[in-house]
């Protein structure tokens, strides 16, 4: 006769030593109530290894009764959703140590990256200053200035004091967004229009699977927005 | 009855930490009830000192025993179930971060932006100008003084403590988000309900009679608990790297938890105050653990000082 055998549930692990419970699940006929019920039975399990964590299914099978209680063993293990869990739990606490690492080196550079925008003022209004003496003070060494001005001209790339560039990159006035971002509604309505119907046949058919006459037209649309936002991708038309 | 039953040891903590661990000598505690027979003992004395131990010894594994079992039943968080670990960098960092003047302005400003727009203003105003020196220092003295005056006005000090919290969850976000402009992911709804409860804590600690804040801060943890939950179904090794990062444990998650007047006690949160209040039934269930506990430790400790006597002994 073959051994006994069940397949359930590692509930508890860690408790005893080379010992799991292991929840067995079955259905069985009440006759009182004519219908089959769930039955649950809780197993304490060998496991030699200490290998079982809490979530793994196993399949146990029948030994001679080793102790009071135990008298099945771990035979194999089939999901080992628990192990795994303990694994990435493991991985991820390592992976914060590594990123608290990460996160001071970038705050130094935080840090260093404003020191040279405030050393870039003043060295602004520096040169304003000596500039300024330049013209106003005739009796001041004009060859010093003169140096300095350069060092300084040297040191942040400025071609020419006063200079009509702008020095300082402001947030506002960062480069106004792609023109197609701005202007997409009008690009991907005026493709979707009759007048440009075999080009965008074309897109379609380079951007999808299915044929270009099942497309619904809220689809269509969709890809060619995503056609038109990539800016490698080319307009038939000028904008 | 049940219900109170079960909740009463629930949260508890203080039960496990105060038994003395630190022995460097593992000695079973039946070694307690060791009798040391005087050779010159009568024969009679022998007897009874013997039977003695033998009582004593049942009585300590008894003991020991129940008590394990009392504890494996009434298994403790593992850290704090709303806070997190005190000692977790996350929520530090960010807090130093909101308090730090030197590098964030009020509002959403960036202190090298401000720099730069002060420098522009007082350039701007030089070029309208053109004067004598004269005139260009007074110019100067003048930018000089509302560049303080901004910088007073705009100090995070200064600042409503709404400000202060959009700032911290900003700062969250950043830390927390998979791609730019991600903002809500789990882990990031996850860090920025964190981020909620803990501003939302202090206001608890300093006000306990405003029910209304005590209760969404209650919410407010179900439904992380709840987020992290489905983490934990949709991308396990994601869950386990957030909850490390917020500095909580999966059995706060996982187990069934309440931020309820049991919690505030347990965990000190409005000092050493006796918020549940016990029937005498109960408190004597109580009184009978912690007899348990203070005799448990005993045993342990005398164990340890007779295993001493008989290595010396046996030497």
């Amino acid at each position: 006769m073959a051994k006994q055998n069940f397949i359930g549930l590692v509930v508890s692990q860690g408790k005893m030593a080379k010992t799991v419970k292991v929840r067995v699940q079955g259905k069985v006929y009440d006759k009182r109530v004519h219908k089959e019920v769930i039955k649950r039975k809780d197993y304490l399990v060998h496991d030699e290894g200490n290998l079982c964590k809490e979530g793994d299914i196993v399949r146990i099978e029948s030994i001679p009764k080793i102790s009071a209680r135990k008298s099945f063993a771990v035979a194999e293990i089939k999901v080992n959703k628990g192990q795994q869990f303990a694994l990435y739990e493991t991985l991820g606490k390592e992976k914060v140590a590594q990123e608290e690492k990460a996160k001071l080196e970038s705050f130094i550079k935080e840090k260093q990256q404003f020191e040279s925008v405030v050393t870039q003022i003043e060295d602004l209004r520096k040169l304003d200053q000596i500039a300024n003496a330049y013209q106003t003070q005739p009796n001041a060494d004009r060859a010093e200035l003169l140096s300095e001005i350069n060092r300084i001209k040297e040191k942040w790339n400025i071609k020419s004091w006063p200079s009509e560039e702008p020095l300082l990159d402001l947030k506002i006035n960062e480069k106004e967004k792609d023109i197609r971002e701005l202007k997409l509604s009008m690009i991907v309505d005026k493709i979707m229009s009759d007048e440009y119907t075999a080009e965008r046949n074309q897109i379609l058919s380079e951007n999808s699977k299915t044929p270009v006459e099942d497309l619904k037209k809220h689809t269509q649309k969709n890809i060619i927005r995503k056609y038109v936002l990539d800016s490698r991708n080319e307009i038939p038309f000028e904008i | 009855m049940f219900r109170i039953t079960s909740r009463l040891f629930s949260t508890g903590r203080v039960l496990s930490s105060a038994v003395p661990n630190a022995a460097p000598i593992r000695a079973h505690p039946t070694l307690a009830a060791k009798q040391f027979i005087a050779e010159d003992a009568s024969k009679s004395k022998a007897k009874i000192l013997r039977r003695k131990e033998k009582r004593l010894k049942k009585q300590i594994i008894r003991d020991v025993n129940n008590y394990k079992k009392h504890q494996l039943k009434n298994v403790q968080f593992q850290v704090d179930p709303v806070l997190g670990d005190p000692k977790n960098e996350f929520m530090n960092h960010i807090k130093k971060e909101v308090d730090n003047e030197f590098k964030h302005l009020a509002y959403g400003i960036e202190r090298s932006e401000f720099e730069k727009l002060l420098y522009g203003a007082e350039k701007a105003a030089f070029d309208k100008t053109k004067g004598t020196e004269v005139l260009n220092e007074s110019i100067r003295l003048a930018e000089e003084r509302k560049k303080r005056a901004l910088e007073i006005i705009l100090n995070m000090k200064n600042t409503n403590a709404q400000d202060k919290k959009v700032l911290a969850i900003k700062l969250a976000r950043q830390d927390f988000q998979r791609h730019e402009g991600d903002t809500a992911s789990p882990e990031v709804q996850a860090a920025i309900l964190t981020v909620k409860i803990h501003f939302g804590m202090d206001h608890v600690k300093n006000f306990p009679k405003d029910h209304t804040n005590t209760e969404r801060v209650r919410q407010m943890v179900q439904h992380r608990q709840r987020i992290l939950k489905y983490l934990k179904k949709d991308k396990p090794e994601m869950y386990y790297h957030t909850i490390a990062k917020l500095g909580l444990t999966d059995d706060v998650i996982t187990r069934e938890f309440n931020m309820g007047r049991q919690y505030f006690q347990d965990f000190k949160v409005w000092g050493d105050k006796q918020l549940v209040k016990l029937s005498d039934k109960q408190q004597g269930k109580v009184n009978k653990i912690h007899e348990l506990q203070k005799r448990v430790s005993e045993y342990n400790d005398l164990a340890r000082k007779n295993y001493e006597i008989l290595q010396r002994g046996n030497e």
